[in-house]
């Protein structure tokens, strides 16, 4: 009851430009709905991963969740060790990590020679001991070795983070007034911590002159046990702390990038409008000439929907073809590339959801782009049609 | 009853809120295995009056019975399958399937009906070898003179076996030679494989080749129909059916 279906083939083959246009121009359609689905992808995953389930947060009550605001006595680690039930403990060290978040301008050496015109870089610091590769156990050091006096260890998109070409082991930054040697280089897929430079967090204390930390880091034995932690803090309230789980810390964070993540898919629809308008008319620049022959097909004996599907059926090899190119463009120079924000910097993220959504675009504007031009040549009377030259 | 029959066919258009009727009150009676020609000044209504018995257009008024079927009264989609069985059409423009063969474009037909790829190949095979245009069964329309695509399109008319063959215009943009060759294809598809035949010309010559002429003028026949027939030859008896393509195809 269907046309033969090399009749869309070769009504494509037809036209070679025309259709190679098609299929770039869908392409890249198709490509910046992936990229904004990568991009919407990568910001989530590093912001929802980021944590782990065991892993509890204390910080200063009334911080408002900004550990970068918050101070805690040097001493509330230890009382907190001497004082909770249930922290994970290994080989006679407890998994509890004091740690100082701080936001500071960092300079490379070639800012240095640049003077004022140099670029401002905002680096995000993580003053940490030992504990913290305990606690924050995603990260792994792919180069170097752990901070020493002096030094510091960074995240692999610190250099996306704060501007830079690319930082290697060995090189030199400058904040707080002193001067850092690079010891080494961390990986931690899919978490915030890849864009923060660590380093010890004397070191730190005694760069800034603060006496306090941020906050602490604990593993628990279960998730189970945060709420008990929890429930110190509300009967200690001369300690003035708050506890929240890892986890939960950093998809509350990933809550304030909604309006970006809504302006995105924004975005994405109406590159997907753009994207289906073209796919519509070029199907209708391939259908206005056909006119009469579509008439001819009814006067045979095809039925309508017959030759709507024909239709539809040629401008999915169009779309197949653009998804195929798309996805292979995607995931070759897409997936992976480093993007840098406040929080942060994250990776775009072609991920299996984000390829479902590009070939779902594909589908929708294979499908929807020949639907207005195969309905409206199909609507005439066939006695119109046919005598149409 | 009489194989097409057509009792009060009345087609009017609305044009710029004025109406006209292309076709008038019209009664008709075609009957099986006739050869008619149906002359007329432009604009008279013949390719309605095709178009009306192919089921493709609707009468505003009146009753098409074609083979007992009530034409009129098929939904667009059953008209389209009913078609498939019963009428071949030929175009003037022989409205060939660009991107597809001759051979291709011959099987069209076939694919509507339940049939194995041999099957169809052998129809079409037998098509154009009725039609005279098995050498170019590879050939794409554009590759094709307008005699040898009017052939094409002769063969696609005719592969699905259907009683009825309805011709507008067949050899209006054909030269003399390939003119006259398609016309006698046409005589040999009445007198050798007993299709009723419907054509329309403009050429007194071409329509001497039928047994009936009517003629149409300003939506109505020139000479009442039926009972008395027009222009050149008598309304024939019924000669005895001849073999068809599908009878020769086994
Ligand atoms: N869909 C339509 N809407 C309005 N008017 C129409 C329509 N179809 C046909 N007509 C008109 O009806 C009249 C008859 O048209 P038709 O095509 O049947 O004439 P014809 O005898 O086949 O002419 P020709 O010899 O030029 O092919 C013409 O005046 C034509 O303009
Ligand atoms: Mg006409």
């Amino acid at each position: 009851m269907l046309l033969p279906w090399d009749y869309g083939v070769r009504n494509l083959q037809r036209r070679p430009l025309r259709t190679a246009l098609t299929i770039a121009s869908t392409t890249l359609a198709i490509l910046l709905v992936l990229a904004v689905a990568a991009f919407v992808r990568g910001l989530s995953r590093t912001l929802g991963e980021t944590g782990i389930e065991e892993n509890v947060i204390v910080y200063l009550n009334g911080a408002e969740r900004d550990l970068v605001r918050s101070q805690i006595p040097n001493r509330t680690p230890a009382l907190l060790e001497a004082s909770l039930q249930g922290i994970r403990r290994r080989e006679g060290t407890s998994y509890v990590s004091p740690e100082i978040n701080l936001s500071t301008v960092v300079k490379l050496a070639s800012d240095l020679v640049q003077g004022e015109k140099a670029l401002t870089r905002l680096g995000l610091l993580r003053g940490i001991m030992p504990a913290a590769f305990l606690v924050h156990r995603e990260v792994a050091i792919v180069e170097g070795r752990a901070p020493g006096p002096g030094e510091v260890l960074v995240g692999r998109f610190v250099a996306t983070k704060i501007g830079a070409e690319g930082l290697r082991v060995g090189d030199g930054v400058d904040f707080e007034g002193r001067h850092w040697n690079v010891s080494g280089i961390f990986a931690a897929p899919g978490t915030v911590y890849e864009s923060e430079i660590w380093l010890n967090v004397e070191d730190l204390q005694r760069a800034t002159r603060l006496e306090d930390v941020s906050c602490v880091v604990m593993t628990m034995e279960s998730k189970e046990k945060i709420p008990d932690v929890q429930a110190f803090t509300r009967t200690r309230l001369d300690l003035e702390l708050a506890a929240m789980s890892e986890r939960e810390y950093y998809s509350e964070l990933g809550k304030q990038y909604a309006p970006i993540r809504m302006l995105a898919w924004v975005m994405a629809l109406l590159v997907w409008g753009g994207g289906l308008a073209g796919a519509a008319n070029s199907m209708y620049a391939s259908v206005a000439g056909r006119t009469a022959e579509l008439g001819a097909l009814q006067s045979i004996g095809f039925v309508r929907s017959a030759l709507v599907l024909s239709l539809i059926q040629e401008s999915s090899i169009v779309a197949a073809a653009a998804t195929l190119g798309a996805s292979a463009i995607a995931l070759g120079f897409l997936n992976g590339f480093a993007l840098n924000f406040t929080q942060g910097a994250f990776a775009l993220r072609v991920d299996g959801t984000a390829l479902l959504i590009g070939i779902l675009t594909g589908v929708f504007l294979g499908i929807l782009g020949a639907l207005p031009p195969a309905l409206r040549a199909l609507k005439k009377p066939i006695a119109i049609a046919i005598a149409e030259r | 009853m009489a194989l097409i029959e057509l009792r009060g066919v009345t087609k009017v258009y609305s044009k710029g809120g004025r109406d006209f009727a292309p076709l008038k009150d019209l009664d008709l009676d075609i009957e099986k295995n006739e050869f008619v020609a149906l002359m007329g000044p432009s604009g008279s209504g013949k390719t309605t009056l095709l178009n009306i018995i192919s089921g493709i257009d609707k009468p505003t008024r009146g009753s098409v019975r074609v083979g007992g079927v009530d034409v009129p009264s098929l939904s667009r989609s059953k008209a389209a399958q009913w078609r498939s069985r019963a009428i071949g059409y030929i175009f003037q423009r022989y409205n060939l399937v660009p991107v597809l063969t001759a051979f291709e474009n011959v099987e069209l037909p076939l694919l509507l009906h339940k049939m194995s790829g041999a099957a169809r190949a052998k129809r079409v095979t037998l098509a154009l070898q009725a039609a005279g245009i098995s050498h170019r069964a590879n050939h794409t329309p554009t590759e094709l003179s307008g005699g040898e695509e009017q052939r094409v399109s002769i063969a696609r008319a005719i592969v699905a076996d259907p009683q009825i063959i309805v011709a507008d215009e067949p050899t209006g943009d054909l030269d003399r030679d390939s003119a006259s060759a398609v016309l006698g294809l046409l005589t040999r598809l009445h007198r050798e494989f007993g299709k009723t035949l419907l054509m329309v010309t403009h050429d007194a010559k071409a329509a001497e080749i039928a047994q009936r002429t009517i003629r149409l003028q300003k939506g109505t026949f020139l000479t009442p129909e039926p009972g008395a027939s027009s222009g050149n030859g008598t309304r024939p008896p019924t000669p005895s059916p001849a073999p068809t393509a599908a009878g020769a195809a086994p």
